[in-house]
């Protein structure tokens, strides 16, 4: 089979033992990432298990003399080793077992959690309602869903680009909802006939999942190979989790028993943790060094009562890492308070007289910041066109109030940009004042595709813009591609049969961003 | 702004002045005049520690002759920090206003875990471990050790310092400017602090450094006659000073003291056969009573004796503990009597006059000799260069009690427990006479300002600190909208009294009451919310039955839950939980108990606290024998009857507790007294007064729905904006007002005396 290199573990003198026949070959047990397999050592014999099948396993008991491990498969057939290496003792043969057995467990999980992944991706319904949602857009936009024909449709702009602007992926990641604090609380209860019944949902499985981990390990391990969905809940809502002031035996049975290990483990870890805030740190506010002499050797009795005050701690810290799990992890030095560790910066601002110091009265102004890549373009200009440029500027901004400049599509504007679109208020004044279109010999139609024909330019030239500074080799290509749209379309339009006149300023555009391209290609290439 | 107080220019780092700081300095003034003690209230978040400092370097400047400095001391890290940030501002004002800088050096100082900055030993975090560490790096005997063998390890830090010294400049040093100091020059930050503190003219630290005998001798005994000490959040001074008084040993520590009794016989068995010359030495010097004739280096603290210096006997060192070994097996007898003290079977209260006519009787130790044990000890661990306090811990208890025992013979009292259950057997020598430690404070330094937020009824410090203070005032908040709302909650909706009286506290009905209570609360108050419990039993109880009654699970649904335990790690990571979750805005309940670490310096200031709650009256454990034995002595000598005192305290934890949620008078907080006794006139009037005054007839005996009315009121009314405007002229002066007396005059009941 499969190159040896490849197994995660290694076993040799393992018996395989067959029901029925007589003795039990010697051999090899090797696992891999995603089956299971055991080598004859004399015979080409070979048994493969792949996870699929495999339920769970089961291991001897300490106390019995031969150390084996059963996995128990899907047709309810089982598959028995025995670990006999001559050369080890009874307690090193465990330990090769429970080594064996944890690995497996590990890449069984691994491969359930894989599967079920693989199901849910085929299931999934995003791509249909992000595909929803884009024609939700375009058909309450008209001048967008025109702007998308011009464009997508002839293949100028690729979609991708175009909804890079226009659609934001809503309440995928940022809105993601917390748990409530109460979701034990709440889940449903019914008095039934013999007891009273629980109505599970899958919003509070999840939530449940989110706040316990363990809770979905322990499913992904057990359900549906060795319990029903059904019983392991019913063993849930008899654990810890829900009854927080038992107190937990090592238990076989009990499938929770084993994570209140792993839940007293984590709550060591919390506490043991530094405090950000250091103005909440017990140890740190207290300044007398005599009392630390006070040894903490007297550790008081674990009542009761103690572990479900712990635990009700853990669920409410639990409940409360939940909402932050989303990429950043939670830390909350990362939120500016712990970061600056210097207490009294913290205190700083909430110092005693604080509201007696005079309120800074607040800018009328708002400032508007000129970003570096505006000031990396100016370089390259020439002095003939600074000056341009200047004037076009000073010019926009005595005519225009501080509104019509903030509300422009894009708060981050661009001499060029506005260069652009100052042309094109131009225009709009010009269409205004002007004579009525029959005067200009055009009609109403012609009117439009001109109109057409500057938004697309002034898309496409948005986009070239966009992509200054290329930091990126993302937007360089990006650039590049749209250079070449912009060509492409000059041609076009210069082709079309069309009055030079109306697009005049069209094509200075795209002459000025083609300009512009080829100063950087030429920078570039020195 | 500068502000004219009764002929003393002093400059205020801000442009707008409350009322109340214009009269807390010239109550200050007054007993700076009187070269006397002052005990004030003043409401936390009115600006107290601003206008102190304002006030007293005004005064420091321009009467230097009269005051030449201020020892301000504080309990907490963090208000130690926030009391030099302020000096900073003020600083910066001076020096704005005259154009020279202030030239005075301000300096902060602290435990070596927080000024330390040698990695490895700040590393270890906790405050015995840095300082052993510390020490083993820098005693003199490491160092001499090193002087010979190189690679013995050492603080470059330490040596820096040693080497070259640093004279402390004029400026304000915080914690972190001395961290900072001491990296940029790489000297060592602590001992430039202990150094600096002698010269220094402004001196923050925190209590211990000057109430306990122990460290007040290392480090504050040089401290001139013309100081004033300031005690802020003074409420639970007479604790501090009971305690560092008190010493306890259980039978734990017992053997443990016995157990290092032996390590030290085998050093000194060893030096003896190696090194006799140098016991020699110490026993020579012991004979000329030379007892201090090495100048005792800085470095090398031991405990220092734990007697008040007037007490110490000014004569040589009995003979019969001279010499090491016989001192060693004195010591032994000693712990022998101790251990079998601890053997008995009944509790056992005595005077210590009648616990050493015992001892002398059964052991034969006299007293002379005892009172010196414990400078016996520090001299013997400082011959055997032991570098490590934690090897002669318990034995330094030990001699501790032996000293104190012999030379007080009023005010304590010896109190053997027997083992009981999981309790061990302890004897305490119990301090019951708070003064004993004040009264060299007093005493040395011509003023004392005692001052809290919190230290109604008045009457009863001057009493239990046994002083007779110039001035003692209450002062009470001017509000523009009454941001503090105190309430009653007497009973439940099923009209069940309330109260957390022994009786009926575990009655399911009142336990349910609170419940409701808590509940009704957290659905109303937004963001955090804190409960105090009277103790740490009945909250576990509580909670238990509260968990069976569904309580917490509905509560869960209002607001997420955090609990103080009885473990400071655990607490203080709730703590933090806590606080994210009321920043996140997901609010939370905080479940704490009155007494706790958390009621005492933890402060919730705005969202943090938006609703307090104390279920019942936080009594004491009245059954506890150390009590006991304190309320009979109070009794006797200070004619305090036994519930004043008992209610006094009480009340000064739930004002204590109260307190935490109000910091400024831009905050505001719900306080609700959950307990039918507070209704009663004893009870409520021993809460400060500021407190008392927003504290209406009406909500002095409402049930739970009657009280959620009134907080729903309440919480819509203080969500309203609130700006500077509505302040001015009400709760906020600029400078006309100051000056105009008419304008003053309308403040003139903002100060109580108290005769």
């Amino acid at each position: 089979m499969a190159d040896e290199t490849e197994a995660i573990v290694r076993v040799d003198n393992v018996k395989y033992r067959k029901a029925g026949e007589g003795k039990s070959p010697i051999g090899r047990l090797i696992l891999f990432s995603d089956y299971i397999e055991w080598r004859d050592n004399a015979s080409p014999e070979v048994f493969t298990c792949k996870f699929i099948r495999i339920n769970g396993q089961r291991v001897s008991p300490p106390h019995k003399s031969k150390v084996q491990l059963q996995l128990n498969l899907r047709n309810d057939e089982q598959a028995t080793f025995v670990f006999l290496d001559p050369g080890a003792s009874k307690e090193e043969l465990t330990k090769q077992r429970d080594n064996i057995k944890e690995k497996l467990q590990a890449a069984l999980l691994e491969h359930r959690h894989r599967v079920q992944e693989l199901a849910k991706s085929v299931e999934s319904q995003s791509k249909q309602v992000e595909l929803q949602a884009k024609q939700k857009i375009l058909q309450e936009d008209r001048n967008l869903e025109k702007l998308y024909k011009n464009l997508v449709a002839t293949k100028l702009i690729t979609p991708q680009d175009f909804w890079a602007d226009y659609y934001q992926k809503e309440g995928v990641s940022e809105d993601r909802i917390g748990i409530n604090g109460a979701f034990l609380a709440n889940i449903v209860q019914q008095e039934g006939t013999n007891g009273v019944r629980l109505n599970l949902n899958p919003e509070i499985i999840q939530a449940i999942y989110t706040t316990y981990p363990a809770v979905q390990k322990k499913n992904l391990e057990l359900v549906p190979h060795e319990m029903s969905e059904e019983t392991f809940w019913k063993k849930f809502f008899q654990s810890h989790y829900f009854h927080r002031e038992k107190e937990v035996l090592p238990n076989p049975k009990d499938p929770f028993a084993e994570c209140v290990r792993d839940d007293e483990e984590e709550m060591t870890k919390m506490t043991s943790e530094k405090i950000q805030r250091k103005r909440f740190d017990l140890d740190h506010i207290d300044d007398n060094g005599l009392r630390d002499f006070v040894h903490k050797s007297e550790s008081l009795p674990k009542t009761t009562r103690n572990t479900l005050i712990k635990r009700c701690n853990y669920l409410s810290e639990k409940i409360l890492a939940s909402s932050w799990k989303t990429g950043e992890k939670n830390t909350s030095g990362k939120k500016g308070f712990g970061v600056l560790d210097r207490l009294v910066a913290e205190t700083e601002g909430r110092l005693e007289s604080e509201d007696l110091a005079e309120k800074e009265t607040e800018e009328e102004v708002q400032l508007v910041r000129i970003n570096s890549s505006a000031k990396a373009l100016q370089s390259v200009y020439s002095k003939k066109d600074v000056a341009k440029y200047k004037g076009i500027v000073a010019d926009y901004f005595q005519n225009w109030s501080v509104e019509d400049i903030l509300h422009r599509n894009e708060m981050l504007l661009d001499q060029q940009e506005m260069d652009a679109l100052e042309m094109e208020e131009a225009m709009r004044d010009d269409d205004d004042e002007a004579l009525p279109p029959e005067a200009w010999c055009q009609s109403a139609q012609e009117l439009g595709k001109i109109r057409d024909i500057h938004s697309s330019v002034r898309e496409i030239c948005r986009q070239f813009w966009k992509c200054f500074p290329p930091v990126s080799n993302e937007t360089e290509e990006k650039l590049i591609r749209m250079a070449g749209t912009l060509e492409k379309f000059k041609n076009e339009i210069t082709k079309k049969d069309m009055d030079p006149a109306n697009i005049a300023h069209c094509t200075q555009m795209i002459d000025l961003a083609l300009q512009k391209f080829e100063a950087y290609d030429s920078k570039k290439m020195q | 702004m500068q502000l004219d107080i009764d002929g003393l220019k002093v400059l205020f780092p801000y442009d707008y002045v409350y009322p109340e700081q214009v009269l807390y300095m010239k109550e200050v003034k007054k007993a700076l005049d009187a070269n006397g003690h002052g005990l004030l209230e003043m409401p936390s978040g009115t600006g107290k520690t601003v206008s102190l400092l304002s006030l007293v370097l005004a005064y420091m400047i321009s009467y230097p002759d009269r005051l030449d400095k201020l020892v301000y001391c504080s309990r907490t890290i963090p208000e130690i920090e926030k009391c030099v940030e302020e000096m900073k501002v003020l600083y910066d004002y001076w020096e704005k206003e005259t154009g020279v800088p202030v030239a005075k050096i301000t300096v902060a100082m602290s435990a070596r875990k927080n000024l330390c900055i040698n990695e490895k030993v700040a590393a270890l975090r906790f405050g015995n471990t840095v300082d052993s560490a510390c020490q083993k790096l820098t005693s003199s005997s490491v160092r001499a050790k090193r002087q010979e063998n190189a690679e013995i390890e050492g603080c470059d830090f330490f040596e820096n310092f040693e080497a070259n010294g640093f004279p402390m400049q004029n400026g304000v040093w915080n914690l972190e400017d001395l961290r900072q100091l001491g990296r940029e020059r790489k000297i060592c930050p602590y001992f430039t602090a202990r150094n600096a503190i002698n010269r220094a003219h402004i001196v923050v630290y925190s209590y211990h450094y000057i109430l306990d005998p122990k460290i007040a001798e290392l480090v504050s005994k040089d401290f001139s006659r013309k100081s004033v000490v300031v005690f802020d959040e003074a409420h639970n001074i007479d604790n501090v000073c009971i305690e560092s008084m008190s010493v306890a040993i259980s039978q734990k520590n017992a053997d443990r003291a016995l157990q290092e009794l032996q390590n030290l016989e085998q050093v000194v068995g060893r030096i003896k056969s190696a090194n006799s010359e140098k016991l020699q030495n110490e026993y020579d010097k012991l004979v000329e009573g030379l007892k201090r004739a090495e100048r005792e280096r800085a470095n090398d603290e031991r405990l220092a004796n734990p007697c008040i210096p007037d007490d110490i006997l000014k004569e040589a060192v009995p003979g019969n503990i001279r010499q090491a070994n016989h001192f060693l097996l004195f010591l032994k007898r000693f712990v022998e009597y101790v251990r079998h003290r601890l053997r008995t079977h009944q509790v056992l209260i005595e005077s210590p006059a009648a616990f050493m006519k015992d001892i002398q009787e059964r052991m034969c130790i006299e007293r002379r000799p005892m009172r010196f044990c414990a400078e016996r000890l520090a001299n013997l661990v400082r011959t055997l260069e032991i570098t490590d306090n934690g090897d002669v811990w318990a034995l330094s208890q030990v001699t501790t009690m032996c000293t104190l025992v012999s030379t007080y013979s009023k005010g304590f009292s010896v109190i053997v427990e027997p083992q009981d259950g999981s309790q061990m057997a302890t004897i305490t020598l119990s301090c019951h006479d708070a003064s004993i430690a004040i009264r060299p404070v007093l005493h040395r330094h011509q003023s004392v300002i005692i001052t809290s937020g919190t230290l109604s009824p008045l009457e009863m410090y001057p009493k239990i600190l046994d002083f007779d203070p110039a001035v003692v005032a209450s002062f009470t908040m001017t509000l523009a909208r009454p941001c503090l709302a105190p309430l009653v909650v007497a009973r439940g909706n099923d009209q069940v009294a309330m109260t957390s009286r022994f009786e009926q506290r575990a009655d399911v009905a009142v336990i349910r009451n609170y419940g409701n209570l808590v509940l009704e609360m957290a659905s109303l108050v937004p963001d955090g919310m804190v409960v105090f419990f009277t103790s740490y039993l009945y909250m576990e109880n509580v909670i238990g039955v509260w968990y069976e009654q569904h309580i917490i699970d509905e509560l869960m649904k209002y607001k997420l839950l955090f609990i103080e335990t009885n473990d400071a790690l655990e607490t203080s990571a709730a703590l933090e939980k806590y606080v994210e979750a009321c920043d996140s805005g997901r609010g939370a309940v905080l479940f704490s108990v009155a007494r706790g670490k958390v009621s005492e310096g933890i402060d919730f200031s705005h969202h943090l606290g938006r609703c307090v709650i104390m279920l019942g009256i936080p009594y004491m454990y009245t059954e506890s024998r150390v009590l006991r034995a304190r309320l009979e002595y109070l009794r006797d000598s200070f004619g305090i009857r036994e519930n004043d005192f008992l209610t006094f305290d009480a009340m000064r934890h739930t004002a204590q507790c109260m307190g935490r949620a109000l910091r400024s008078k831009t905050d505001y907080g719900l306080m609700v007294f959950a307990d039918k006794r507070f209704s009663r006139q004893d009870k409520r009037g021993k809460l400060p007064r500021w407190m008392q005054e927003y504290l209406e007839t009406a909500s002095t005996n409402l049930s739970i729905d009657e009280a959620a009315q009134v907080a729903r009121r309440w919480l819509t009314l203080m969500a309203q904006p609130f700006e500077k405007e509505h302040q001015l002229g009400v709760s906020l002066l600029n400078r006309e007002m100051v000056q105009d007396g008419q304008t003053m005059r309308r403040f003139e009941r903002v100060v109580e005396y108290v005769d």
